[in-house]
């Protein structure tokens, strides 16, 4: 027990409590609380998912208006598992909370809406569809709302082509919205013109081999990803991976 | 610099003028000899002090020329009879002490002036780097919150971390097969992002596999629910005990045969050597389709066997026509029927088990006040209560009468037992009962007993269980 943060966590009943590990921070470098505190509170997290769901770490992510994607899908996620919870406050706050990430993206859509109609920017459509393909994604368990989201998204990017040409990002982003409105043929048209244009891109084989995979046309992925082996060198790990397991290669 | 040069050498000219000036009118007494040439002095120690000992020097000397140069010329311009006889003689006669005092005073007072102005220096490199240090630490630490914050955010949004496999695998020991299915996939789900898996089970009577549990997507068609256990990829797995992965219709044409495009992955699912059923992956997202996903559901399948197995041995013995309707606790018979199964089991693994007998004493009262449903669906409150107080471990059964319940708890010994019989006391007698939102007081009394294996029969356990019980009425 020679370590100091022992001595800090004996006493800490004695001392400020601070809820986050910002809050934490701020009182070690005002001289409130040894540095203890921070090291205890910044090592202190747990998984959000995690059961018994901790709704006070749900507020403090939620706050962050920044948060990417993967954050606002995770907590949607234990948000819509809050609204069946006995107890009703918690239920409401749940709902709410779900209602306040989807205003943050309306809010960011409104305003992007707004910006094309001053300065009709083409890159603004782009944005406009990111923001809707990630409400989409948001709404994974409500197909039809999800579907919505998506068909929107994708209405903004041909809104898009047509004044301004795709870039290997914008068809890699369209396929992607195909792919999640299962509009799988023409997500495979689009590749097959993007892979004459980009002259057998691995990356855009790897998108065939996925809508092929989605598809259940499982041979057609083995023939894919077996074009890969002529582009082993420029392969980044997880593509080689990726080669591997499918060829059952151990090498 | 050069310009700040000749703005103070422009200010010292200024001064010794202005003190000649004032000097002028005082025609009688040139340099103000007979005050030691104080003005001039103290004009010289001023700049010494303020600019250093060379600009005193050089303030010296120029009110020395305005002294011995100026003032005379200006008396000759302006008065007529004034004459330059004697003038510098006087001037010099009268000068040694106070110009050798004077001379002295501007060095010491530039030293000092030096000396402060380093010291000074000295300290304001001290705050300068001080605040460099603190700026570079406030950015330091700036930084290293940031980093903390996205490993924060790294952690909070791990899904398919061992914390959360380990929640997963609790709340699949339940004695109920099809939630423990449910929690098997929502596992599935939560670590292979799987949006179509299902868990099929061996049917003796039909010999096909059946639908046992399943997730699908919304717009999934009907789904089939059996499959035969030949012609099938899941058929295969069964027969064969083995992994079926979709990269392996690359190599075998038998499985190619077979491919109905619904199997990406799928394993078998084994008790002891004997194969029960297999579960299969149908959709997941290509990037989780690789080693990693299938390992993972490996173990997670291997870890849930066990949990599975007691289900569907519990599944076997319990009928589901044989529980009481209004609690849904299995009667006494299903009871007697476990525990005799749980002494043969326990006696051959040399392990202990114990059962509980809780009676109600005051249950006749509850039933006359509120009704035998209302009392019953206290009771099966309180039974909801227990089984989260023993952790979903023990089975909870109706005992011989309406007003008692029995548990079986595998594994636990008499140190346990006794234990949790406290807990079970204090949970029915401190816990807020409710009927219609009238609260109930509810009297319990406690027997249990402990099998510990040396020829013990489950009629023993029973009895031992139930005299206890009854020295407790007394």
């Amino acid at each position: 027990m020679s370590d100091s943060g022992y001595d800090y966590l004996k006493k800490s009943q004695q001392l400020y409590v601070p809820i986050t590990a910002r809050a934490a921070l701020r009182a070690v470098e005002t001289g409130l609380l040894p540095n203890d505190a921070f090291i205890f509170k910044a090592n202190s997290v747990r998984p959000l998912f995690e059961e018994p769901i901790d709704v006070m770490s749900i507020e403090q992510i939620l706050a962050r208006e920044d948060s990417d994607i993967a954050t606002n899908q995770l907590l949607i996620r234990i948000l819509e598992q809050l609204l069946s919870n006995r107890d009703s406050e918690t239920a409401l706050f749940a709902a709410e909370s779900i209602n306040a990430i989807e205003n943050r993206y309306n809010a960011k859509i409104e305003a992007l809406r707004k910006a094309y109609a001053s300065d009709e920017n083409p890159a603004t459509l782009k944005l406009i569809a990111e923001q809707f393909y990630e409400l989409g994604l948001l709404n994974e368990s409500r197909l039809a709302i999800k579907k919505f989201y998506l068909a929107e998204s994708y209405s903004y990017m041909k809104e898009y082509g047509q004044v301004a040409e795709y870039s290997k990002e914008d068809i890699i982003f369209v396929v992607r919205v195909m792919i999640g409105l299962k509009a799988l043929t023409p997500a495979r048209n689009l590749l097959a013109q993007a892979l004459e244009r980009y002259s057998e891109d691995a990356e855009f084989l790897l998108l065939v081999a996925e809508v092929e995979y989605t598809k259940g046309n499982f041979s057609r992925v083995f023939s894919l990803i077996g074009k890969l082996k002529e582009k082993w060198k420029t392969l980044p790990d997880n593509v080689r991976d990726t080669f591997r397991h499918w060829m059952s290669d151990e090498e | 610099m050069q310009g700040r040069r000749i703005i103070i050498a422009l200010e010292i000219i200024g001064l010794s003028l202005v003190i000649g000036l004032i000097n002028f009118f005082f025609a009688e007494n040139p340099g103000f000899n007979t005050i030691y040439y104080i003005p001039y002095i103290a004009a010289s120690i001023l700049v010494a002090t303020i600019y250093g000992a060379g600009w005193g020097f050089l303030t010296f000397a120029i009110c020395g020329m305005v002294i011995g140069g100026l003032l005379p010329a200006s008396y000759l311009f302006f008065i007529p009879d004034w004459s330059t006889e004697g003038y510098w003689a006087n001037l010099l006669n009268n000068a040694y002490i106070p110009a050798s005092a004077g001379l002295l005073a501007v060095y010491v007072f530039g030293v000092i002036r030096t000396t402060s102005l380093s010291g000074i220096g000295v300290l304001k490199r001290r705050v300068e780097d001080l605040a460099k240090e603190n700026w570079l630490l406030k950015r330091k630490s700036d930084a290293l919150y940031k980093v903390n914050l996205e490993l924060d955010e790294r952690v909070s949004r791990q899904q398919d971390s061992i914390t959360s496999l380990h929640t997963q695998l609790r709340k699949l020991d339940t004695l109920d097969v099809t939630q423990a299915l449910t929690v098997l996939l929502e596992t599935v789900q939560i670590f292979t992002r799987a949006t179509k898996a299902s868990v099929w089970r061996y049917d003796e009577v039909t010999t096909s596999l059946k639908l046992a549990a399943s997730i699908v997507s919304e717009e999934d068609e009907a789904a089939r629910t059996s499959l035969p256990i030949d012609g099938t990829i899941e058929g295969w797995v069964y027969r064969n005990d083995n992994l079926f992965s979709v990269r392996m219709l690359l190599q075998y044409d038998n499985l190619e045969k077979m491919d109905m495009g619904r199997n990406i992955i799928t394993i078998p699912i084994s008790f002891e050597r004997r194969i029960w059923g297999v579960l299969n992956i149908q959709e997941m997202p290509f990037e989780k389709y690789n080693f990693y996903s299938e390992k993972i559901l490996q173990i997670i399948v291997s870890l849930a066997e066990h949990s599975l197995e007691r289900a569907v041995s519990y599944e076997a013995i319990i009928q589901q026509a044989e529980v009481d309707d209004k609690t849904g606790l299995p009667l006494f018979s299903q009871f007697y029927r476990m525990l005799e199964e749980e002494t043969r089991v326990t006696g051959i693994q040399k392990g202990s088990y114990s059962i509980i007998l809780v009676e109600f004493i005051n249950y006749e009262k509850i039933q006359t006040a509120h009704g035998s449903n209302r009392a019953k669906e206290l009771l099966r409150n309180i039974v909801a209560e227990l089984e989260i107080l023993s952790d979903r471990r023990a089975h909870f059964f109706q005992y011989k009468n309406d007003s008692q319940i029995a548990l079986l708890f595998p594994g636990l010994d008499f140190d346990g037992v006794s234990l949790f019989s406290l807990e079970t006391l204090e949970k029915i007698n401190t816990g807020n009962w409710e009927i219609e939102g009238a609260v109930v007081r509810v009297e319990a009394v406690i027997g249990f007993s402990v099998f510990s294996g040396e020829g013990q029969t489950a009629d023993q356990v029973l009895e031992q269980a139930e005299n206890l019980l009854e020295m407790q009425k007394v």
